[in-house]
């Protein structure tokens, strides 16, 4: 068995109070996750998901416990290059982590700094952008992109260092629907075409649902991990941790009442239409 | 709208200025701009105001930018000509015009007059060739040409690399920031603000609602900018490569020896003819 | 006169953009009922925020006429001035604007501009921070020391406060988390039932749409594409799916079901609809549940 991509091990990260007391921001966290794997990420402002992000590579360091990313210690000085060429993180604000003023610059950035030879920053460069689609975009100026287009362009940033997980730290947040599906969609197909672990900090129920598993956060804590079907139903569970279900699961929720033969692990729209569609079709075919 | 706003001035292109080496421009640039100020007569000045033609047709950008470019200096240029005509009198000049003013006579001589047109010609070819620089170059470009040029001064612990990243940055979030300040602006404009009329004290005073939140959110973006920058393994200390590779090539090396020859032909035009300057 | 805002023939072009590219609006035509709550969507960049910015004159129309409480904004310099306060404007982010020492004086800002005195600018401050859900215990702290939600709410108590005829909402609820936007939902019905204003509201979030708007404005390229009520507009979905805007999710269920050939209409956009839409369904198949 190998070891996992990123472990947390009974972490728990305190806000050094400069002034007031210290704030805990993430207790005694213990997940792992292998490699390959798409994890999302729910919680409510203040949960600690952010914090858990940014524990991730080494931006933070645990104030207890220990943060292992492919076997290496993220407290270990010397191996935080290694670290952070293995996991990199997409922000929430798309306007503050593009950092040169034409799009393949910044894509090169990483790569540069790990004093990676020209001739090969070039390819690394190019092959990322294609690989979020803004090849064509790569001599444009960062304000003149749209939203979901700057955070492609931050997450191709990160593929050009060679990575094996991206940290998405409410990188949907401020994007427009558009933007949304645009990131959404390349995460996705990263993920299943690359293998690229990732790690998606969401509030939007609806890009929970595409996840392989989902862990819900509540007051620094570990509240829930299992496939999405499982954690969506809880239902109170996410309540008290100010969450809602996705909307499908609402109405599928609604309909059963009604409807008992509606199976129980509808998430998505296209779970729902088919359920409706499959007892529609049935009970067409009994009526005749 | 912001999306209209590109920094700098550059005007994309593939003329034999666009396909210059940066460093090599921005040296030659410098060392036009020097032979300039050597210039001592009509003759020599002539030649260097020829090449700065030459070289803004070789550079195909549009002659309205290049006259565009002018504009911001325009008034300068007027006031120094007006001084220069008006302010050159004495025993070895030759009067042209009397100009009855009021109480005053106005003596307008051939002296005067000579000045005003070369350091009129002069100013506009500095200018010119600042402009063809900065028009044929973007400002990343020029970024890295003047952080190749100085990294002999990194072995004097100078920090380079600090400088250029901090220019490469300010490039990047110019045009973020002023858009900010737009909108803060419209929405401090919604709840009263009046930030056209008044004194002038009155307006500094109007644009405190604009400044305290616009300085929050910079301290905010540069918090978040160092994490992303971090995570991204930038040290700030250290060797980086670099995507941008400048090479020396060819026609930079007849640039400059054209440069030359200009400079030779501007020292023996000085000598053979008498000084306007 | 029942229209409390009413536009037409509305023109606007940003100055220093290329002739040839489209003008930011084009022949905008809007008549705002008094106490409803309009909706208006579209893309980033369809018009919707250059819109609201000529209601209430930060922007001059290059043709066409604002008419705002029955008089024109344009008129003389004294309208203009007036037109801020008649419509209130809240920005998306609208916390990135805060800047006094105390959550108090911020809220103050906009009354004092207007010229309040000291005893009505104090009321207003409260009621606004009432209407918003400010604890008044927040109102003396700094309002850099709230917390997110908090400062957004801080931020609209601001325009609030002003007591506008018409609140224009950008985005209010983007970046935040699901609590946030339930606090920033309840806030908005609350206006509405307690102060009777008119309410006009920038959102991309279909599902508030469908529970808040009395009817929708649908901005694209430029122009008003369509305007009606919520069950006018949302009929019309395929529509709005084809100019790539969203529509509420059980409203894409029925789009679905229709695709696979189900008998059903296209404007269902509630849970409720959807649910009594099947019920009708399964007894026209007649069938037992």
């Amino acid at each position: 068995m190998p070891s996992p991509l990123i472990e947390f091990q009974n972490v728990s990260f305190t806000y050094g109070g400069e002034e007031g007391e210290p704030v805990p921001a993430v207790r005694e966290l213990s997940f792992a996750v292998p490699r390959g794997e798409f994890v999302a990420v729910l919680g409510h402002n203040g949960s600690g998901k952010s914090t858990a992000a940014k524990l991730c590579n080494g931006l933070l360091l645990p104030t207890e416990g220990k943060v292992l990313v492919d076997g290496l210690d993220t407290a270990d000085e010397a191996q935080l290059f290694d670290i952070r060429r293995r996991v990199g993180i997409v922000f929430q604000n798309p306007d503050n982590q593009i950092i040169a003023a034409i799009i393949e610059d910044d894509v090169a950035f990483g790569p540069e700094n790990l004093n990676v030879p020209p001739a090969e920053i070039r390819t690394r460069v190019d092959e990322a952008l294609k690989a979020v689609g803004m090849f064509e975009h790569r001599l444009a100026e960062p304000h003149k992109l749209s939203g979901g287009q700057k955070q492609r362009v931050a997450i191709a940033g990160i593929l050009a260092m060679r990575n094996d997980a991206i940290v998405f730290d409410e990188a949907t947040a401020m994007l427009d629907p558009r933007g949304r599906r645009e990131v959404m969609d390349a995460v996705l197909r990263l993920n299943r075409e690359q293998g690229i672990t990732v790690l998606f900090i969401t509030h939007f129920m609806e890009e929970a649902v595409l996840a392989d598993r989902v862990l819900v956060m509540d007051e620094g804590r570990l509240l829930l991990d299992g496939t999405p079907q499982a954690v969506f139903a809880q239902q109170n569970a996410l309540r008290a941790a100010g969450l809602e279900l996705p909307i499908p699961a609402l109405f599928a929720q609604k309909l059963r009442a009604h409807f008992p033969a509606l199976p129980e692990d509808i998430l998505t729209e296209e779970d729902c239409a088919r359920a409706i569609f499959r007892l529609f079709a049935q009970k067409g075919g009994n009526a005749q | 709208m912001i999306k209209e706003i590109t920094i700098g001035q550059y005007y994309a292109g593939s003329s034999p200025l666009h396909r210059m080496d940066a460093r090599m421009k921005l040296l030659l640039t410098l060392a036009f701009m020097v032979v300039i100020f050597l210039c001592k007569n009509f003759f020599s000045l002539g030649l260097l105001a020829a090449c700065a033609a030459v070289l803004a047709l070789l550079s195909r950008v549009p002659g309205g930018m290049l006259l565009r470019s002018f504009r911001p200096i325009l008034m300068l240029v007027v006031f120094t000509s007006v001084l220069n005509l008006l302010y050159t009198n004495g025993a070895d000049t030759h009067p042209l015009l009397e100009l009855p003013v009021w109480r005053w006579t106005l003596v307008i001589t051939r002296e005067g007059l000579f000045i005003a047109v070369f350091t009129t010609v002069r100013i506009l070819c500095l200018i010119l060739v600042s402009s063809l620089l900065t028009y044929t170059t973007t400002p990343s470009m020029l970024t890295t040409g003047l952080e190749r040029l100085l990294s002999p001064l990194a072995r004097l612990r100078v920090p380079v690399s600090v400088f250029a990243m901090m220019m490469t940055l300010a490039l990047r979030f110019v045009p973020t920031l002023i858009e900010e300040t737009d909108r803060i602006m419209s929405a401090q404009k919604s709840r009263g603000s009046n930030l056209e009329t008044g004194s002038l004290l009155k307006r500094i005073k109007a644009f405190v609602p604009v400044l305290v939140p616009l300085f929050v959110s910079a301290f905010r973006r540069a918090a978040e900018l160092a994490y992303a920058m971090e995570s991204r393994c930038y040290t700030g200390s250290g060797t980086r490569t670099s995507l941008k590779q400048l090479r020396l090539r060819l026609p930079d090396y007849l640039a400059a020896f054209c440069l030359l020859l200009v400079m030779a032909g501007v020292v023996a035009l000085n000598r053979f003819f008498t000084a306007v300057i | 006169m029942s229209s409390v805002i009413e536009c037409d023939k509305l023109c606007f072009r940003y100055p220093n953009t290329a002739k040839t590219a489209p003008p930011a609006l084009e022949q905008v035509k809007l008549t705002v009922e008094r106490g409803e709550l309009l909706a208006i969507i579209g893309h980033t960049g369809s018009g919707k925020s250059t819109l609201v910015q000529q209601l209430n004159a930060l922007l001059k129309p290059t043709q066409g006429t604002v008419f705002v409480d029955g008089k024109n904004i344009w008129e003389n310099k004294k309208t203009v001035r007036e037109a801020r306060f008649l419509v209130g404007l809240c920005f998306q982010y609208p916390e990135y604007q805060l800047f006094e020492e105390t959550v108090e004086k911020d809220i103050a800002f906009g009354p004092k501009n207007m010229g309040l005195e000291a005893d009505e600018i104090k009321r207003r401050v409260c009621r606004a921070a009432e209407l918003v859900g400010l604890d008044k215990l927040l109102l003396k702290k700094s309002p850099f020391d709230l917390s997110g939600g908090e400062k957004r709410r801080a931020a609209i108590a601001g325009v609030m406060a002003m007591e506008p005829q018409v609140i224009v909402f950008d985005e209010p609820t983007a970046g935040l988390d699901p609590r946030g936007k339930e606090h920033i939902l309840q806030m908005l019905l609350r206006c509405r039932a307690e102060t009777k204003r008119t309410i006009l509201l920038i959102s991309h979030n279909m599902e508030d749409v469908a529970r808040l708007a009395d009817r929708v404005l649908v901005m694209h390229q430029g122009k008003a594409a369509m305007h009606g009520t919520v069950e006018q507009i949302f009929a019309r979905a395929e529509e709005l799916t084809e100019m790539g805007l969203t529509v509420p999710c059980v409203t894409r269920i029925f789009l679905a079901l229709r695709r696979m050939g189900l008998a059903v209409p296209p404007g269902i956009f509630t849970l409720e609809q959807g649910l009594r839409e099947l019920l009708r369904l399964a007894a026209e198949s007649g069938c037992a549940l």
